[in-house]
């Protein structure tokens, strides 16, 4: 018999596991972030563990990590002043500075979960990239082979160059 | 970690290996066939694979690739042995686009940005606002290409004779602002004989754009031939989703175009008519037409067009409503001081020809533009009058733009009114500003941004007024300037002081005025 809810609303936990069977324990407020688990949480409550097949335990670390640090932005403290949009730009920032491979897993992850300003935070580091870059650099950075045939691309030029530049 | 990354391939095959155990596609409708060339060579079509569409498990190993509806959403997970994933997604555009996918493994030391779904590049690429970068990403590969042009709401056609308008159409198909540019701009110094003959007529791209974009937010043609029967086809389609039409140095249409876009424009915010050739046609009441349909409309430019009869209220209320607003010299405006006075609360930059055969004081119309709390730009088309020069000196301090190439002032009024000009960012005039009134720029104008100095055949400007630009405004991005004098060691001071200037162009002046451009 499990018994939905805690007398506290403020203290309620959720647990949730990882791909490789790592348990996390935070609280709703974080979860919520996400509405993935916000959703998954409205319908089975904060009893049952929730697994998140497709995150693994490090890659969850960093996530909870981001969704506690902006939980914790939206409370406001008697004690403490409030946290500037700058200090959170600055936190960002260093949160996104990562192995290109994590920055990865951390967008499969934010896609999944559902955490918007997650995903647009790391779609904007990746642009960043890219940003001021030409086609060869774009190319070069990203891995990615060209596919056009010489024609198209001479044609591509030719229009960005009379027409769209 | 092992990655898996999708590409396009030739048609209908996946013909790459790759080692996922299964692959999951979601979509409202439509079918998908891969080939799975490791277990099965080129000619086996997987059975190990999960596909799936609107989450109805489905297996589907047809021979053909069809899909049904345009906007079908594939997507493919590859969950490998070891616990990690790999996805993979394609938005179907228009039907027989799909081309097949390949796979290819990818070093684990980069990112591999086309493993993605098209909604993840396309946030990517959203946030790549300077169409320099769009257009760099555009020439990546074909799949960027396709969503790059797909997301593109801002397009540019710098010239119109480079491409035909069906190009607009399967390149960049959800553009929502449009901009066509016309004939040259050389075209504007009668430099090109028989320049009629080019043409640039909005036709075809009227019948494009009302075909296959609609809604459409913005609409900019600039040079270009535009007849009353393309505005009364454009706006009759497109008018209602058009917050921002611009017509700039156009012509071919008449006031009869401009009734049709009166009364079709329901949510224009902005109509920029500046420098457009306006035939005389049947509807002289269009701006009471205007006024009336577009509650909506901020903006209105009229520079050096020739509108005529307007009546005194129409003008009023425009004033009212309108932040920007920019009538022309031909309008001749009965009653200059209660437009003054209506445009207090709103109007940022103010346009208006001021003329002395009425009643209306001088000191009172100071009085109105002091009044005017917002304003901080105005484009004076004015009679020769130190009068004039006189009325700007109250709202001189805050003005960041200011407009004199039609204003007729002479010295030492020019001076005076420059050297109250504090805040000034970009000033156009001609070169009866003298290196005297350079020298006032130089001196007083320290925010400058933008310097625009036209020719004049009344006055001279030399390296000593670029110079003394050059040593006083720090900021300039911006300078074009007819000079009848030039050294290279005032070229070398702009360049030396000036760090952020990016747009230059210094015209050499005889006095014969025969002139040539010096090299960019």
């Amino acid at each position: 018999m499990h018994f939905q809810g805690s007398p506290n609303m403020a203290e309620k936990r959720v647990k949730l596991i990882s791909s490789d069977n790592d348990e996390f324990e935070v609280d709703e407020a974080v979860a919520f972030e996400s509405e993935t688990l916000r959703n998954m949480i409205q319908d089975t409550g904060t009893n049952v563990p929730i697994s998140i097949p497709n995150v693994s335990s490090d890659i969850l670390a960093k996530v909870l990590e981001y969704c506690s640090y902006h939980a914790e932005t939206m409370e406001t403290h008697d004690d403490k002043p409030p946290i500037t949009d700058a200090q959170i730009r600055e936190w960002d920032a260093d949160f996104v500075d990562v192995h290109p491979a994590t920055l990865y897993s951390l967008i499969l992850a934010a896609n999944y979960l559902n955490i918007k300003n997650l995903l647009d935070l790391i779609c904007q580091a990746v642009a960043n990239n890219i940003r001021g870059k030409t086609a060869v650099e774009i190319r070069k950075i990203l891995h990615i082979q060209d596919d056009f045939t010489y024609e198209e691309e001479m044609e591509i030029r030719r229009e960005t160059k009379w027409a769209f530049d | 970690m092992r990655w898996c990354a999708f590409e396009w391939g030739g048609e209908g095959t996946m013909d790459r290996q790759w080692m996922a155990d299964s692959i999951k596609f979601s979509g409202t409708m439509g079918w998908l066939q891969l080939r799975d060339g490791v277990q099965r060579g080129n000619s086996g079509w997987s059975s190990g694979l999960e596909i799936g569409y609107s989450g109805v498990g489905n297996s589907v190993c047809d021979e053909n690739v069809e899909f049904l509806h345009p906007g079908v959403m594939l997507e493919a997970s590859f969950p490998f042995a070891d616990g990690s994933v790999a996805a993979w997604g394609r938005r179907i555009c228009k039907m027989g686009s799909w081309r097949g996918a390949k796979a290819t493994r990818v070093d684990e030391d980069h990112f591999p940005l086309l493993q993605f779904p098209d909604e993840i590049i396309e946030k990517v690429i959203g946030f790549l606002t300077n169409p320099v970068d769009r257009n760099s990403t555009s020439l990546v590969c074909t799949r960027l290409k396709a969503i790059e042009g797909e997301s593109r709401e801002t397009v540019l056609i710098s010239n119109c004779y480079a491409i035909q308008p069906g190009t607009l159409k399967s390149r960049f198909p959800n553009a929502k602002s449009i901009t066509i540019k016309g004939k040259p701009r050389i075209v504007d110094f009668s430099l090109i004989p028989h320049a009629e003959v080019w043409g640039a007529y909005a036709t075809p791209w009227v019948d494009l754009l009302k075909e296959h974009y609609r809604p459409i937010r913005h609409l900019k043609m600039k040079r270009m031939t535009i007849s009353d029967s393309d505005i009364k086809r454009f706006v009759s389609a497109c008018g209602y989703s058009l917050e921002r039409l611009e017509f700039e140095k156009c012509s071919g249409f008449s006031t009869t175009g401009l009734q049709y876009i009166a009364g079709a424009c329901r949510n224009l915010v902005v109509l920029n008519l500046s420098e457009a050739d306006i035939l005389q046609g049947d509807a002289p009441y269009w701006m009471t037409s205007l006024v009336n349909t577009a509650s909506s409309l901020r903006v209105l430019d009229l520079y050096l067009t020739e509108v005529e009869d307007v009546e005194q209220s129409v003008l009023e209320r425009l004033a009212k409503q309108c932040h920007t607003l920019r009538l022309c010299d031909a309008l001749k405006i009965n009653h200059v001081l209660p437009v003054v006075t209506a445009a207090c609360e709103t109007v940022r930059h103010l346009g208006i020809g001021l003329s002395f055969q009425n009643g209306d004081s001088p000191n009172q119309i100071a009085e109105a533009l002091g009044r005017c709390k917002e304003l901080e730009g105005i484009s004076a088309v004015w009679d020769p009058d130190e009068v004039s020069a006189m009325m700007l000196m109250p709202v001189a301090a805050r003005l960041k733009t200011l407009d004199l190439t039609y204003a007729l002032l002479e010295q030492p009024e020019l001076t005076d009114l420059l050297g109250a000009c504090v805040n000034l960012e970009d000033l156009q005039c001609t070169d009866v500003i003298r290196d005297r009134g350079l020298l006032e720029v130089g001196t007083c104008c320290k925010k400058l941004r933008s310097l625009v100095v036209q020719q004049d055949a009344a006055g001279f400007v030399t390296q000593n007024g670029l110079t003394a630009v050059a040593k006083g405004c720090f900021l300039l991005e911006k300078i074009i300037i007819y000079a009848a004098d030039m050294t290279n060691e005032a070229l070398e001071t702009l360049a030396t002081n000036c760090p952020n200037l990016s747009d230059i162009r210094i015209c050499l002046v005889q006095k014969s005025w025969s002139w040539k451009e010096t090299p960019h």
